[in-house]
């Protein structure tokens, strides 16, 4: 008779559906508010076919963003290290891993091509949010109509992969016009105003229909331009991280640029797993962080997230075989 | 009288079942995956079924010794009750107090 022990491997599907529940029970608990992005749902909505996703998407606010991530670490989850200065400024999402599991978490606290103020359309998508069952748990997820939006505006950002992304797009497009998805065409018009996207997600837009791309309605208009920049310099670093600043401002900007360029000792804490914390060990990683942050300002942003994915995965394998040598696998 | 406890959550399959203790979750951090005899038994904690019902199941469908089988049984629900993962109503005054013992 077997006991009852952890450790036993789960396939990245069901890892998926697990760490949703997890996000969607650790949030709740934390009165965070907590929207699932993407995976096996937007199948459900028949949004795009069923695919293997590669990492949990959860959207939270930008405010309740640091109660969620204190949430998220007792219950296990680490950040993942950003690779340097770049990643770190680029970003709009803190990565978490445990060993517990093979996909990392991809913590949201704001969303490109979203136009207008953050607490605005946040407040938006979570009033029109849906409940889907996940794992045995009620988990948030954002209305169809606003999942169509949000699926475009990844699409559009993505120029990495910008065949794939075009494909996808068009895809999506087909689905919402034949009548095939669980958002018609006017509800995806109607989320794209309400969200401020008309103008960042114009090319999709006018997939479903004529005349509906109308930016001059979107204020304020940097933000379209600056949308613009990034989407022309193919999703690059330095694009995104300039973006991410101008959008800040002058004086967080540069806060952000100096937190960026010398991490806090807590900040590399929280990046670093529990066993690699020493002092030598933060004078290193910020070193390393500098002379990385020369040379990536002109790589893309989309790496970051595989790397994050591997790493999560070697930690989820190690910790399995831990657990086995010391014969606690069930 | 057993049943599974509330908040879990769960993913069920034909032949196994994974699950994570979420109102421990920062105890318990790992899923736990249960299949062959831990899930023919898990199965059956639903709240209907006695710890002897359940031995009595198990005799039946597999024909080994009972003694070996109540053993086996009485085991795997004493952890499951020191996990959380089951809640004895016999045993406890509230939802998610695990007993340390059942009967």
């Amino acid at each position: 008779m077997e006991t009852v022990s952890p450790g036993s491997a789960i396939s990245p599907d069901d890892a998926w559906l697990l760490l949703s529940a997890v996000a969607a029970h650790v949030a709740e608990t934390a009165g965070v508010r907590a929207l699932i992005l993407k995976g096996p749902v937007l199948s459900e909505f028949g949004l795009r076919s069923e695919r293997q996703s590669y990492d949990l998407d959860v959207l939270v606010p930008r405010d309740e963003l640091s109660d969620f991530l204190v949430a998220m670490r007792k219950a296990g989850f680490h950040n993942t290290d950003s690779d340097d200065i770049w990643h770190d400024l680029a970003s709009h999402s803190v990565g978490l891993a445990s060993a517990a599991f093979p996909l990392s978490v991809d913590a949201h606290y704001d969303f490109p091509g979203l136009l207008g103020d953050q607490a605005e359309w946040f407040d938006s998508l979570w009033r029109d949010r849906v409940f889907v069952e996940v794992a045995g748990v009620s988990c948030s997820v954002p209305s169809p109509s606003d999942s169509v939006i949000l699926m475009a505006l990844h699409d559009l950002r993505t120029p990495v992969t910008h065949r794939l992304a075009s494909d996808s797009l068009r895809d999506l497009a087909s689905r919402v016009s034949s009548g095939s998805c669980a958002a018609t065409t006017d509800e995806v018009i109607a989320s794209a105003a309400r969200l401020r996207a008309l103008g960042s997600a114009g090319r999709f837009l006018a997939q479903l229909a004529e005349g509906v791309a109308a930016p001059h309605l979107e204020v304020p208009r940097t933000r379209l331009f600056l949308w613009r920049v990034r989407v022309a310099l193919g999703g690059r670093l330095l694009g995104v991280a300039l973006e991410r600043i101008a959008l800040t401002g002058p004086r967080r900007g540069v806060l952000l640029l100096a937190r960026a360029v010398w991490p806090s000792a807590d900040d590399i804490r929280g990046a670093l797993p529990p066993n690699a914390r020493g002092t030598g060990t933060l004078a290193g990683y910020r070193l390393m962080r500098l002379v990385r942050g020369v040379t990536t300002g002109g790589r893309k942003a989309r790496r970051q997230r595989s790397a994050d994915t591997i790493r999560a995965r070697q930690g989820h394998e190690r910790g399995v075989l831990r657990a086995g040598e010391r014969g606690e696998a069930s | 009288m057993v049943r599974q406890a509330s908040g879990l959550a769960r993913l069920e399959r034909p032949a196994s079942v994974v699950l994570l203790n979420l109102p421990c979750i920062e105890e318990q951090q790992s899923p736990y995956v249960f299949e062959g005899p831990s899930f023919e038994i898990w199965t059956r904690i639903d709240g209907t079924r006695t710890e002897e019902h359940i031995v009595d199941e198990l005799v039946e469908a597999y024909g080994a010794p009972r003694e070996q089988i109540a053993h086996d049984v009485h085991e795997f629900l004493a952890e499951l009750l020191r996990l959380g993962l089951i809640v004895d109503d016999d045993e406890s005054d509230g939802e998610g107090e695990a007993a340390p013992h059942i009967d």
